[in-house]
């Protein structure tokens, strides 16, 4: 028999339970109780206050090869055995996941088969999942639920039976109420009443007594003290119905509007809809063809509970509004931490997430390696270090692992630390920010990134987070202003063109006089974030929601003034910026120079590139605008004989996220109709799936998202659709689909 | 430095949780948690995904269409991949519970394909919850009539090896509690050697421990099938690396079971004992080179008393073209001694490596990493213990970022991180993430293939290295 006794804290639900189980002791059962409070005072009464180790005192202090159950059970009255789970320090850590990590110490070691019954005395004021862990089938069977008449215990009781139809909404499991008076007006008309609205019978009433009190500070049951006693053997005779087996009830929770009604003592019929109670009331006991007795449903007619609904609490339970993103806020910031040359990163994270994190990253040094033979030490980081959480940091935080982490790396001489956490981390209410302090008096700076995993929102979310920490802790007043410097700010970090990119910017730079002061955040180090306002001006490098939030941090926080627009992508934009640098800087006549000698080679391109294009019939399929596109079919003087463009100026935030709007609603199959009527030369598309089989003659060509910067970033662009051009020579492999299709699929 | 590396650089307890059920090809794997633990397996890892080109990975149940489906990939599941769904979480759910998304993802993944089997493992957030979803799983699981593994609690930092072994256990455990009588019955052994005629036939094995994360999985898993072939052994299932379920729940009527290293198959190991009643090969290593092939070989036939003549001659070859190449190469000298050899691993892998470029080729460790040293078993002792034997005990104590001049054994993240140290190296892939090449033929460093593909790579890479150095 595996008994639970529920009931909100300080009801009395222990000595409740220390009695229960003292009684079935004395009637030969062999019992087990189990306390699953935190404070871990609920065998007191059989052990006779020994001194307790909590399971998970125990867990966290033993080596697990060292571990046995005995060390964590004692022994009580009639030799009954008691446990007491124990928990996290209040406010740290994760009590629910606690009484999971304590059942599976339990399970482990078999604690469980040396008895006939087993109590578990559980807390009924939280009901997360950790604590509805002995309701579970495998553990307790027959739930009671202490109460007394008063408000928040009633409440409790009714929570607890919404957690154990959440749980089990077909099943039975209670077994009635056990009223613990407090000697309080009508409590006990309430009390009765609450059961009867639940279709539970109270299964024992005990009265206000100072007996218990004194046997307690004896540190015994009553039971135990003296037999006889009523209130004792109020207990005796209950324990000998539970040993002949008792009936059980579904859990039949009133709903937060009948509560409300019942608590002010109104009849429930008043609520609208309700049509059970009005119908007969609930709690007309009858026998059910096993044997067990029910409470009568509010559905007449109906013997079972009613289903269980999903509440429509949020928008996000709504399945299409869920956008599939690139990961977590963790891994986002992450990502953007390690490009920070002269810091740490620490992950107070499990290795799982870290392993996420750093493979992810990696996956593009390796990349880098492979494909260019290029090694980009950001995505190989040197520096990386992680808490490696495990389930006793998750169950008691972890913060003490991350300081001792954190300190490691300070005494080895690292000046900066970011810090990111993941979610477990955020579950367990760590607080790093003690460790941030104390990290000062080595000389060292922590930056937390409080991703929490999830919490923060998704991979761009964490980013972004990392992005704008650093630039509110990091910046420090402009100790050696620099008028010829420029910073660079918002560089995709993870791509194979950021690099060239930058290059080309800087060239354009260089060739004005002015100097790169900080690149925020890539290939960067603290030093340079430190120095930013030293810099007169800055660009932002590309243009997105994060992009121009980051700019108007910095310029509200520090009056940073920004240079418009974004890297310039073809002629045009890049003579704008290199005129408005010009005026920035006090150089127009460099300037000047700069885009009339770069207007003679790009004319000298484009004669070139037109011997090909000029006059080409080409059709475009673009889900957004690209400006450097425009200009150079016009200077190619391609023939457009056919374009989708949507005119839509919101520049998406990840590309990912277009797949998911409404902009897949393109009209794709007239267009592709379309092709194979106007047979064209060429089409430009940015997705190459439009045109799936080509018209013979046809050249498909994907637009890229972003080309390289400068002035001849899209001549040279099309410069290399020139190889595209032409016969498509398709090969005969694409017959053997079949045999693929045989083999493999 | 590189022991942090490397920590953060290995694959944790639920990669092992996932390839050992990914090895199953008709079932499916659902990370119950945000798209942040999903990504991985989804995009990163390279090897789970048809994207990677990698027929080994192309299930029968999800073909190459599916691969490009769109709606697929639009499913909020699958994203990106059509393999490894998770329920993609947010942090209400953390707080709300998760038993309503994870109904929902169940039910889209079940009208999908009607698969054999389902795991769902909590990711490292929802671990914490302590939330009952047994009982949803268990309904649903009924509904659809598949079994459903549910792993509630990964061992949030304990490393691959571990999550692998024990998933392992579990899924034979699930599958021999839902068909008792089929799976495990211990009737069935012994009958095994005679056909359904009566006649006798080929004794057959269960292959465990070859897990995925290998670099040549495929390739290894056909030279052993090779090497059992000419033994007149016929491999029953590779089981959790390329099986089907119907073939997991008829292993007992296989003839043996053989088990490779004991980091990730100490856990197998224990519960076979106990619970079938095939003869344990507990082969303790991967069988790298030709004296180890041949003690592998040897075992086996003993076990199943066949004959190993053929696969012994296929052996004696393989010897004489080492010989050949390496007397030639090296004018009879033998390798050169200022070059050596670096490697991560596994202590069981890195034994049977050893065994081979020191014991056999005469090439020097230069310095040994020692990945997962925490396994309750490892062949760490067996490793030391050969190294002195050859009086280089040393290797296991430098750091393969002191070793300039050396071939180095491991994954790609690890030759990458080596190469950033300015270090004079020639990479060789023995274990995922790789640097992204692909293979088309597949390849091996176990059994003879492989002592000639890792002989053909070390000469080649001893060649780069004098020339670089030069
Ligand atoms: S979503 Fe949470 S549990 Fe998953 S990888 Fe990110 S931090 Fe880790």
């Amino acid at each position: 028999m595996r008994i639970a006794v529920y009931g909100k804290g300080g009801i009395g639900k222990s000595t409740v339970s220390a009695n229960l189980s003292a009684a079935l002791s004395a009637l030969g059962e062999r019992v087990l109780q189990i306390g699953c409070d935190p404070k871990h005072d609920s065998t007191r009464l059989l052990h006779h206050g020994q001194k307790v180790t909590t399971v998970l005192d125990y867990i966290l202090n033993t080596p697990e090869e060292d571990q046995k159950p005995e060390d964590v059970l004692m022994k009580g009255y009639m030799n009954c055995g008691c446990i007491e789970a124990g928990g996290p320090r209040p406010g740290k850590g994760c009590a629910g996941r606690g009484i999971l990590t304590s059942f599976e110490f339990l399970n482990r070691h078999d604690v469980f088969s040396g008895y006939s019954t087993i109590v578990y005395d559980v807390l009924g004021d939280v009901v997360c999942g950790g604590f509805a862990v002995p309701v579970r089938k495998q553990y307790a069977q027959a739930v009671y639920l202490v109460t007394s008449g008063e408000a928040m215990s009633v409440y409790a009781a009714n929570n607890i039976l919404h957690g154990i139809r959440n749980l089990d909404p077909e099943g039975r499991r209670i077994a009635g109420i056990i009223y613990n008076s407090r000697g309080a007006g009508d409590e006990r008309e309430r009390v009765f009443a609450f059961a009867k609205a639940a279709g539970l019978p109270v299964v024992l009433s005990l009265p206000r007594s100072g007996a218990f009190l004194s046997a307690e500070r004896n540190a015994r049951t009553l039971v135990e003290t003296d037999r006889n006693l009523p209130e004792s053997r109020l207990f005796l005779e209950f324990a000998e119905k539970l040993k002949k087996g008792v009936p059980l009830y579904p859990a039949s929770p009133l709903s937060e509007e009948e509560m409300e009604l019942f608590m002010q003592g109104k009849p429930l019929k008043s609520l609208s809809g309700n049509t059970g109670k009005e119908a007969g009331g609930p709690a007309e006991v009858q026998r059910s063809e096993d044997g067990s007795v029910t409470g009568k449903r509010r559905q007449a007619g109906s013997g079972t509970a009613e289903p269980y609904r999903i509440p429509q609490k949020r928008a996000l339970s709504d399945p299409f509004s869920r956008v599939p993103l690139f990961g977590c806020a963790f891994r986002g910031a992450v990502d953007l931490a390690v490009h920070l040359k002269d810091a740490a990163v620490l992950a107070h994270a499990p290795k799982s997430c870290t392993w996420y994190a750093v493979n992810g990253l990696s996956s593009y040094g390796r990349r880098g390696l492979f494909d260019r033979g290029i090694l980009y030490p950001a995505f190989i980081p040197q520096r990386f270090s992680a808490t490696d959480i495990n389930i006793k940091d998750a169950v008691f935080g972890g913060v003490e692992h991350a300081r001792q982490k954190a300190l490691e790396l300070a005494k080895s001489g690292v000046k900066n630390i970011i810090a990111v956490t993941a979610c477990i981390p955020g579950l367990s209410g760590d607080d790093l920010q003690p460790v941030k302090e104390e990290l000062r008096q080595y000389g060292t700076c922590m930056y937390i990134i409080h991703t929490d995993g999830v919490e923060a929102g998704d991979y761009n979310e964490g980013m972004a987070l990392c992005y704008k920490t650093l630039a509110e802790e990091a910046v420090k007043p402009a100790a050696a202003p620099d008028p010829d410097a420029i910073n660079i700010v918002y560089e995709q970090t993870f791509s194979s063109e950021t690099d060239e990119n930058f290059a080309a910017v800087k060239e354009i730079l260089s060739s004005l006089g002015i100097r790169v002061n900080c690149r925020f955040l890539c290939a960067s180090s603290v030093r340079e974030v430190e120095g930013f306002l030293n810099a007169p001006y800055s660009i932002l490098a590309r243009e997105d929601r994060l992009g121009l939030e980051l700019k108007r941090l910095f310029e509200q926080r520090y009056g940073c003034r920004f240079a418009k627009g974004v890297f310039p992508e073809g002629f045009r934009q890049t003579a704008d910026f290199v005129r408005q640098l010009g005026r920035l800087y006090d150089r127009t006549e460099p300037a000047e120079k700069l885009v009339e000698n770069s207007r003679k080679e790009y004319d000298r391109i484009l004669t070139e590139l037109r011997s090909t294009f000029s006059g080409m019939k080409t059709m475009i399929f673009l889900s957004r605008e690209y400006a450097w596109l425009e200009e150079l079919a016009e200077d190619l003087q391609l023939d457009i004989v056919c374009a989708s463009i949507p005119r839509n100026k919101e520049a998406l935030n990840a590309e990912w996220n277009h797949r998911f709007s409404k902009q897949w609603a393109l009209d794709r199959d007239t267009f592709a109709q379309k092709a194979a009527e106007l047979k064209p030369a060429l089409v430009l598309t940015g997705d190459l799936s439009v045109i799936p089989d080509p018209p013979e003659g046809t050249a498909v060509i994907a637009v890229k998202r972003s080309i390289g910067k400068g002035f001849f970033s899209a001549a040279e662009e099309s410069r290399k659709w020139t190889k595209l051009l032409g016969r498509q020579l398709k090969g005969r492999w694409r017959n053997d689909r079949s045999v693929f299709e045989k083999y493999y699929t | 430095m590189t022991d942090l590396y490397l920590r953060s650089t290995t694959p944790d307890y639920i990669t092992g949780a996932v390839y050992a059920c990914d090895g199953v090809r008709d079932s499916v794997v659902l990370i119950n948690g945000p798209l942040g633990c999903k990504f991985f397996y989804g995009f990163s890892a390279g090897k789970c995904t048809p994207r990677a080109s990698d027929l080994w990975n192309i299930r029968g149940e999800l073909g190459v269409s599916n691969s490009l489906s769109d709606s697929l990939l639009r499913s909020q599941y699958f994203t990106g991949s059509p393999h490894i769904p998770a329920t993609n979480l947010r942090y209400e759910d953390f707080i709300f519970g998760t038993a309503e998304q994870l109904n929902r993802a169940l039910q889209d993944i079940l009208s999908l394909h009607r698969w054999a089997f389902v795991t769902v493992i909590q990711a490292p957030g929802t671990s914490l919850l302590g939330e009952a979803l047994e009982p949803e799983l268990e309904k649903i699981s009924q509904e659809a009539g598949v079994p459903f593994l549910y792993i509630e609690t990964p061992e949030l930092s304990a490393n691959m090896d571990i999550g692998y072994d024990r998933t392992v256990v579990s899924i034979l455990k699930k599958l021999r509690e839902q068909e008792n009588d089929r799976c495990f019955g211990k009737e069935s052994a012994g009958k095994c050697r005679k056909d359904a005629g009566g006649s006798e036939r080929r004794p057959s094995v269960n292959l465990f421990g070859l897990h995925r994360y290998r670099r040549h999985t495929e390739g290894d898993t056909e030279e052993i099938r090779r090497l059992l072939d000419l033994c007149g052994v016929d491999v029953h299932c590779a089981v959790c690396t390329d099986c089907s379920v119907e073939e997991l729940l008829r292993i007992e009527e296989a003839d043996a079971n053989i088990l490779f290293e004991p980091e990730c198959c100490a856990e197998t190991a224990k519960y076979l004992k106990a619970n079938s009643s095939l003869p344990l090969i507990n082969v303790g290593y991967l069988p790298v080179g030709p004296d180890l092939t041949e003690l592998f070989v040897r075992k086996v036939c003993t076990v199943l008393e066949t004959d190993c003549q053929k696969a012994l001659a296929d052996i004696e070859q393989t010897r004489a073209r080492i010989y050949y190449h390496l007397a030639r190469w090296t004018g009879g000298r033998g390798l050169p001694q200022d070059v050596c050899y670096t490697a991560e691993g596994e202590a069981s892998m890195l034994y049977a490596f050893a065994d081979y470029l020191t014991g056999y080729l005469g090439l020097k460790p230069g310095a040994l990493q020692v990945n997962y040293r925490e396994c309750p078993e490892n062949g760490f002792e067996k490793l030391a213990g050969l190294l002195s034997v050859n009086g280089c005990e040393d290797a296991l104590q430098k750091d393969i970022v002191s070793v300039n001049n050396a071939i180095l054994f491991g994954s790609a993240n690890t030759i990458a991180h080596v190469m950033l140290c300015n270090n004079n190296v020639f990479g060789i892939e023995t274990m995922c993430p790789s640097s992204g090449f692909i293979d088309v033929v597949p390849k091996t460093y176990l059994g003879c293939r492989g002592a000639l593909f890792l002989l053909e790579q070390v000469i080649n890479g001893i060649r780069l290295l004098k020339a670089w150095e030069g």
